[in-house]
């Protein structure tokens, strides 16, 4: 009987705490400042684009520009690392509707780099959307993950992040940068 | 519910208590062994099979290649730590896996290798599968290994470096 009730206990709780996400994924917005400060990451917007053609380099190089006939979603943003070293490749936008897009992977784009705590990287983060999913999409950066492991389970959020995104006729990310964080 | 049913129902409840919290306990345990050693400049250990002996701990802003330099960035600097590596006659080569990570203030960097290729430094090694000439860890070998952290230099005071030897998976500390 008294472990009956431990059993119903322990159901009863789990269902009154409700979880922040299917994964267990804990989301922190940005302050007043702008940051969105996670425990392992802290990340700032600094500018959103829209555009249909993103010109990319190599160096002083120009490769070929890509285009789409939906919408670039172009991210400029800046990522403070504290406590480990963070692959900063897990940058996806995630539309009002709940659907998920992950960054464009060609080179020559201004992706993060892999950027060590104590560093603040800059870079830029480029999405194909389908345009009637622009308008309340939000930004979140991680959780990191080695393989199937989730290693963080903290992520910044900045909701809304397209709300007075500038529309452009193309637009050329600058080349990622990292500096000591001030 | 009778006056029993409530004490059963407690002792249950203290029983799950009692289990949680030992599991947690196991858990942060395993977690947080104890380290092998800890080692200051001229200090050795023996880790299974492996000798480990501390060289040195060193700053700078700057290191320096046969053709170019590699410099720190702005407000970090390069912390090198080195060490000697020997592996018993007797020991199989895995044994001598090994990773380092320089830890301060709860933050953790791993020992770099990529950047340092650039500099076409023959004698780099910051594990401790290799010699800093390049050889292969084999049962009987001796050899120099240096690490390489690049962190931001208000980092640097009261950091330690960990070596985790994934064999037995034991760690030692490095303390400057």
């Amino acid at each position: 009987m008294a472990l009956v009730l431990c059993v119903l206990l322990a159901g009863v709780l789990t269902l009154v705490t409700p979880e922040p996400d299917p994964f267990g994924v804990r989301y922190y917005e940005p302050g007043r400042d702008g940051w969105a400060r996670a425990p392992e990451l802290a990340v700032k917007v600094e500018s959103v684009a829209l555009t249909q053609q993103v010109n990319r380099t190599a160096g002083k190089f120009e490769m070929d520009p890509i285009t789409t006939d939906a919408v670039f979603v172009v991210v400029d943003l800046s990522v403070a690392v504290r406590g480990r070293v963070s692959t900063l490749d897990r940058v996806s936008l995630v539309s009002a509707d709940g659907r998920t897009y992950l960054q464009r992977r060609e080179g020559g784009m201004g992706q993060l780099p892999m950027t060590d705590p104590g560093f603040t990287s800059h870079g830029t983060a480029v999405f194909e959307v389908p345009r009637d999913r622009v308008a309340g999409a939000s930004l979140v950066v991680g959780p990191d993950s080695r393989g199937f492991v989730v290693v963080f389970r903290g992520a910044p959020r900045v909701p809304d992040v397209t709300r007075g995104a500038v529309e452009r006729d193309s637009y050329a990310p600058a080349a990622p940068s990292t500096e000591v964080t001030r | 519910m009778t006056r029993r049913s409530y004490v059963a129902f407690a002792l249950a409840l203290a029983f799950a208590l009692a289990v949680a919290i030992g599991v947690g306990a196991v858990h942060l345990i395993r977690l947080n062994p104890p380290p092998a050693g800890t080692l200051s400049p001229g200090d050795s250990v023996t880790v299974g099979k492996v000798d480990l002996a501390y060289g040195s701990w060193t700053t700078t802003e700057t290191i320096k290649g046969p053709k170019k330099d590699l410099p720190a960035r702005d407000g970090a600097v390069w912390v090198i730590v080195t060490s000697q590596v020997g592996l018993h006659d007797d020991a199989v080569i895995r044994e001598a896996a090994c990773e380092a990570t320089l830890v301060s203030r709860g933050e953790r960097w791993r020992a770099t290798r990529e950047p340092l290729s650039a500099l076409d430094l023959k004698n780099v090694t910051t594990d401790c599968n290799r010699t800093q000439e390049g050889k292969a860890a084999t049962p009987g070998w001796r050899g120099e290994v240096t690490f390489y952290f690049h962190v931001p230099a208000d980092r640097v005071d009261n950091a330690i470096v960990v070596v985790d030897f994934y064999a037995t998976g034991d760690e030692v500390v490095i303390d400057r």
